[in-house]
């Protein structure tokens, strides 16, 4: 495949961008002792993309020989002659990258192919009985696996000429307590890029069916918070997401152009400077993180970004149109979900860098405040106000860890909750590798960072 | 891509190579689809994108068990490599006595689904189409920024053939409508909104490019003028948006037949109850003409039909498939609603979702709020299985006797979902489709906790 895509497009004048994609997954789900689904899926094709007329032209095809590449680059061509009398400016042109040539495979997409399908339904049968029989209110758990074995060939007109061979392998216990009447759910996750024993390296399956059913137990029963402004000690998990929703999406230079709160920043400060924020195609201080990626979708090594170094907005994610518009070069951050997809500004893993104090001693610190752990999915805005959902959040008070309460959401600008940082955690940790980013189409991303204390809204209830 | 004859050929043909090559039933769910979009990127036309394909999901029964394969390579040998990896799932897999395939049952065609106009829609005019947009968005107000958006005309063919007799073939069409982005007035940058309509013809489209920049418009530029809400417990109005994005994900999904069985519903034996105010009523319906929720059969080759779920408050109905009426030994068996497409095996899930309409204007329901929000959009966590909500109200308005609405920011909102819908103070009487598959008035509850920063 990599020869021929590498011969289609020196025979195109302009530019041609062909990226075939062999996406292959399997999913399982097991629930109530039954495996609910198990799924085999295969998606493959090429997706092409051409400049001509100062238009982007995008077509695809599920058909993998050269006469059907060969009608798919016409079609891009005529995509993009057809609106190109529409557009107000013209695409400025791609930026200049040193360009991606070579094999980026990593050994452990074959060894996990190799491992028997039936080993891997098993454990997903043992698990979701462990964490259903895990305590007499459980009553009903769900244990799913999926795997994602990616393989790519990118070749530009320009030099790029890169096959990549990953895989993401996931794992989620959830856990459903009842009691009169009352029902609580809670959910533990791991994703990676690499193997069986890069996902479970750092967290074995048992501690996931346990925690998950604990949780949902605990929280029967548990109150709820008044809301209002608070000090928080955000986890990893959460200081990731807060790293990815609040930050990261506003500084995606394609939103950047729009007018999102980012636009004008570089050079300032925008957070305490005990905040360094990065995004990076590698997978920093340990193996595994989720998002993990050598090289973009437009044949770009996906390098390592700071966003923010140590309160200063340093830089925007590009791709290669961005980068031309702002004068920069692209950051890797050009990705397309499958072959029919177009490849947009996404995100890596993102993350904060650790600092130099414990979780103990940031607690401690706290006279009245919230421990939050387990994010629930979140969202922001352009304007850098976010809100994410919080699992577990404990009391703090007098520096001693209190009571759980429930139904926690967080809110605030991020700019102006990171201003407000003033403890960070050495300890640090990837933690939403099972995650997907959905920005029109899905990325696989990871985020995480260290334990962080802040200043945010919570919401509450009122009696 | 195929037409429909082969396509549906190609289906029977999976399902009789599949039996010789081991399988004791099989189904195979098959699509053919052309694709034409064009996109908006940064105020301008960005990219325009031609996408045909067809997918094949095969469902196979072997010794009791299940297992499923996709594939998207049409070939005869995928469409074979396929069955087998599907055979190697049902071979690892434990026995499921449920899971069997549909039996054959007759169906009626669902008129308006497929119009020739629609389909034949070139990329240059959905460009001209698409800079028409933009440009009816920019001129209703200056201040707007489209971050990205699109109109999208994808035409599809639809095909299942199983080992049990079941031979269905259709062709559809839809458009997509999409606007997204926010407001800049100066430093001010108003809260990210979009606005999107699904239609099935192109006279339909062409309506929607008339109305749909002045719906987003009107959205995103409200927000520009926001300020800090208040604390205090009290009422919801709920938008149309609000009701079909909020509301009705979390309670259909608690309406599922699989939630119910598997213990993740507290509807659980609560049919024929009052649930919930009597104001309220929910049906589903996938057999209105010309409507993007429609199909004459479902993921399973059975018909849609129309389902009261909520009749003035009573609980009438839960969402089933066959294999979930085959578990309950429900004796109507499957009410339809098998969803899904060639990727997956088919799960449980609605169509066309329609809320009863009220009695009340929308500004008397609006008006007669002594505290409380406007949510125009909710950006947060709703639970299904607890029923607790907690986020922010976007794009939303305190009400307060007396005063015009005011747009807020920084406010979260919080309570119970099914508390809430026992707790409806109102409903308005004038509906609107949104996304093309959900016809919502706006819908009053009492008893929200606000929170504001």
């Amino acid at each position: 495949m990599r020869d021929l895509l590498r011969d289609l497009v020196r025979e195109d004048p302009g530019y041609v961008e062909l990226r075939y994609h062999d996406r292959r997954t399997h999913a399982v789900r097991v629930e109530q002792g039954k495996v609910e689904s198990a799924q085999a899926s295969r998606r493959r094709g090429v997706g092409v993309r051409v400049l001509e007329r100062g238009a982007f032209g995008f077509a695809s095809t599920s058909r993998t020989d050269r006469d059907s590449i060969r009608a798919a680059i016409e079609r891009a061509r005529a995509a993009a002659r057809g609106v190109a009398g529409f557009r107000r400016e013209g695409v400025p042109g791609l930026a200049p990258a040193t360009l991606a040539r070579g094999e980026f495979v990593d050994p452990a997409v074959d060894a996990l192919a190799r491992k028997p399908l039936e080993e891997k339904v098993g454990l997903a049968l043992q698990m979701e009985e462990r964490a259903r029989r895990a305590a007499s209110a459980v009553r009903s758990a769900v244990c799913r696996y999926n795997e994602i074995f990616e393989d790519k060939v990118i070749a530009t007109s320009d030099g790029a000429d890169a096959e990549v061979r990953l895989v993401r392998p996931e794992f989620v216990v959830q856990a459903v307590a009842e009691r009169e009447g009352e029902l609580q759910r809670a959910h533990e996750s791991l994703g990676a890029t690499g193997g069986w024993e890069c996902l479970f390296a750092r967290r074995r399956p048992e501690e996931l069916a346990e925690k998950a059913s604990r949780t949902a137990v605990d929280l029967l029963g548990a109150g709820y918070p008044d809301g209002g402004r608070a000090t928080v000690i955000l986890s990893p998990a959460l200081v990731g997401l807060l790293a990815h929703e609040a930050i990261g999406h506003t500084v995606e230079a394609d939103f950047v152009i729009s007018g999102s709160v980012a636009k004008g920043k570089i050079g300032e400060r925008v957070a305490s400077d005990l905040v360094t924020l990065v995004d990076s195609g590698a997978s920093e201080h340990y193996a595994g993180a989720g998002g993990t990626l050598p090289v973009d979708d437009e044949g770009v090594p996906a390098g390592r970004t700071v966003i923010i170094e140590r309160g200063i907005l340093r830089s925007y994610l590009h791709n290669r149109e961005s980068a031309a518009r702002f004068g920069v070069t692209p950051t890797g951050n050009a990705r397309a979900w499958e072959f029919s997809d177009q490849p947009l500004i996404r995100m890596r893993n993102t993350y904060v860098e650790p600092g130099e104090q414990t979780l103990e001693e940031m607690i401690a610190g706290v006279e009245d405040g919230f421990l939050l752990e387990g994010p629930q999915g979140g969202q922001a805005d352009a304007t850098g106000e976010f809100m994410f959902g919080v699992q577990e959040a404990r009391r703090i008070r007098g520096g001693r860890l209190g009571e759980l309460v429930r139904g926690v959401t967080i809110s605030g600008i991020a700019f102006d909750v990171l201003r407000t940082v003033d403890a960070v955690s050495r300890e640090f940790r990837w933690d939403l590798g099972s995650g997907y980013c959905g920005k029109f189409q899905p990325a696989k991303v990871d985020a995480g960072g260290p334990y962080l204390r802040c200043q945010a809204v919570l919401g509450g209830r009122q009696t | 891509v195929s037409d429909a004859a082969t396509l549906l050929e190609k289906a029977r043909e999976t399902v009789r190579r599949g039996r010789r090559i081991g399988a004791d039933a099989i189904e195979v769910f098959a699509t053919a689809e052309r694709e034409a979009k064009v996109h908006l990127e940064a105020d301008d036309l960005g990219t325009a994108h031609s996408h045909d394909e067809e997918r094949f999901g095969i469902r196979v029964r072997l010794r009791g068990a299940s297992g499923f394969a996709s594939t998207n390579d049409a070939s005869q040998e995928a469409r074979d490599e396929a069955v087998r990896a599907a055979l190697a799932v049902a071979a690892v897999s434990p026995p499921d006595p449920f899971d069997d395939l549909a039996p054959p049952t007759r169906t009626t065609t669902v008129a308006g689904l497929h119009d020739a106009a629609l389909e034949e829609l070139d990329v240059e005019t959905l460009g001209k189409l698409c800079a028409e947009l933009a440009a009816r968005a920019r001129d209703t107000d200056g201040r707007v920024r489209i971050d990205s958006g699109w109109i999208l005309r994808s035409a599809q063919t639809t095909a299942i053939a199983t080992s049990t007799g079941i031979a269905l073939c259709e062709r559809t069409t839809q458009a997509d409508a999409l606007l997204f982005g926010m407001a800049v007035e100066g430093e001010r940058v108003g809260s990210f909104d979009s606005e999107q309509a699904a239609v099935c013809s192109l006279a339909e489209l062409r309506a929607e490019l008339e109305a749909l920049p002045r719906r987003w418009v009107a959205k995103v530029t409200s927000s520009l003028a926001a300020g800090p809400g208040e604390t205090f417990r009290g009422t919801l109005v709920l938008s149309r948006e609000a009701v079909a994005e909020f509301m009705l994900p979390a309670l259909v999904g608690s309406l599922s037949a699989q939630a119910v069985r598997m213990g993740r519903s507290r509807f659980a034996g609560k049919i024929g109850e009052r649930a919930f105010s009597a104001g309220l009523s929910i049906t589903d319906d996938g057999t209105l003409p010309g409507r993007p929720g429609s199909a004459s059969f479902d993921r399973e080759g059975i018909p849609h039909q129309p389902l009261p779920l909520v009749a003035r408050g009573e609980l009438r109905s839960f969402l089933w498939n066959t294999r979930e009426a085959r578990a309950a030994a429900r004796a109507e068996g499957s009410t339809g609603h098998a969803s899904g497409g060639p990727r997956a095996a088919p799960g449980i899930g609605p169509t066309s979702l329609l809320v009863g309409e009220g009695d009340q204007p929308d500004d008397a329901l609006v008006r007669e709020v002594a505290h409380g929000i406007l949510l125009s959009r909710f950006s947060g966590n709703s639970d299904a299985v607890s029923g607790d909500f907690s986020g922010v109200a976007k794009g939303s308005f305190l009400l307060r006797s007396g005063e015009a609405p005011r747009p807020i920011q920084e406010t979260l909102v919080s309570g119970n979902l099914y508390e809430l819908l026992a707790a409806v103070s109102g409903v308005g009487r004038e509906r609107r489709w949104i996304d093309g598959t959900v016809l919502a008035p706006l819908v009053r509850v009492e008893g929200v906790s606000v929170t504001s920063g």
